[in-house]
């Protein structure tokens, strides 16, 4: 019975860690592009490096870190985009400021702040963790 | 109910992540009103003080009432690049037309406004939400500055100022530099301003 509750339980938790591990990852880079300027500083990477170790160790599985990895960098992204172009979204612009211009440079935004640096952050994270849970736990 | 299914450190994964929205929510909320607050700031001449000194120079402290009317916070007003002119009687001066079957070209025109100085200024000054800040920009004019614009256009306003005019008025073509954590933005007005003038 234990062992058909733990394997029951074993997706939505997975899926719980990647959503959470998406959600941290999203709002690192968000604390980074509003407190400061619109780039990530080496602390933001080495915060997405643990988050990933974090949930590399969780999810333990290989093949699920590296599916988990792809899942949350889409995530974090999409909640990314979401959020800068939220004035948008509630009505909050002013006259000389286009939809289409801050949809297409938030764009430019997240993809500067993600690619490569951040991904390698996540993806070196997240495969460190697995090796972790491997070898101590 | 689903936490307690999870082991601990999945639950302490998801508290980080749960604090972690927590923390943004101040700063997303700020967010949505940044947009809103470049298109809103705005800024006039407060006051104009002109001061003759012994050497012959003219200090001109231009006083701006820079006003943030919205609730964003994260402005500031890094840098300012003005020219500074006035109404005197008319004369010809050189502008370039652009466009038309023509092309580009220089033309002679008449006009009133006479050049008197551009200057530039570091400010650095925070913009905190609905606050109205006084920035005073100085203009130093200088008969024997080293560009020899600045020496003729000097000379023509002690000139002008020497006929004791009832006032002065003075034009601005001024550019602010707003800083955000998206870059630097130019807020340009065309401001003018009448000084009354009083002689001993």
């Amino acid at each position: 019975m234990a062992v058909t509750n733990n394997l029951t339980w074993k997706k939505p938790r997975s899926i719980a860690i990647v959503i959470a591990w998406g959600t941290i990852n999203a709002s690192i880079v968000l604390q980074a592009f509003l407190n400061r300027r619109l780039s990530l500083e080496w602390f933001d990477l080495l915060f997405l490096f643990f988050v990933g170790i974090f949930a590399g160790v969780l999810l333990a599985d290989v093949k699920t870190i590296v599916l988990g990895i792809f899942e949350a960098l889409f995530l974090s992204i999409g909640l990314t985009y979401f959020c800068m172009i939220l004035p948008v979204l509630v009505g909050n612009v002013g006259g000389f400021f286009q939809a289409n211009v801050i949809y297409q440079a938030t764009l430019g935004y997240i993809f500067r702040a993600f690619f490569p640096t951040a991904v390698f952050a996540c993806f070196l994270g997240g495969m460190l963790g697995g090796f972790v849970e491997d070898l101590i736990l | 109910m689903v936490l307690r299914k999870f082991d601990m450190p999945t639950t302490v994964f998801f508290a980080i992540a749960v604090v972690s929205v927590i923390l943004l929510a101040y700063p997303m909320w700020n967010y949505t009103r940044f947009y809103l607050a470049l298109w809103n700031i705005d800024y006039i001449i407060s006051d104009v003080s002109i001061y003759a000194s012994e050497s012959n120079n003219i200090r001109i402290d231009i006083e701006l009432l820079v006003m943030n009317p919205t609730d964003y916070s994260g402005l500031e007003v890094r840098s300012s690049s003005c020219r500074l002119s006035y109404i005197d009687g008319a004369h010809l001066v050189q502008v370039m037309t652009y466009g038309g079957s023509y092309g580009s070209r220089l033309v002679w025109v008449t006009t009133t406004v006479w050049d008197l100085k551009v200057e530039s200024h570091r400010l650095r000054i925070p913009l905190a939400p609905n606050e109205n800040k006084l920035i005073t920009l100085p203009f130093i004019i200088n008969p024997d500055s080293i560009l020899q614009v600045d020496q003729e256009n000097a000379r023509a306003f002690i000139g002008f100022v020497g006929t004791e005019p009832q006032e002065i008025e003075l034009l601005l073509d001024c550019h602010l530099y707003i800083s955000s954590f998206l870059g630097d933005f130019d807020a340009q007005r065309y401001l003018s301003y009448s000084v009354p003038m009083s002689y001993q």
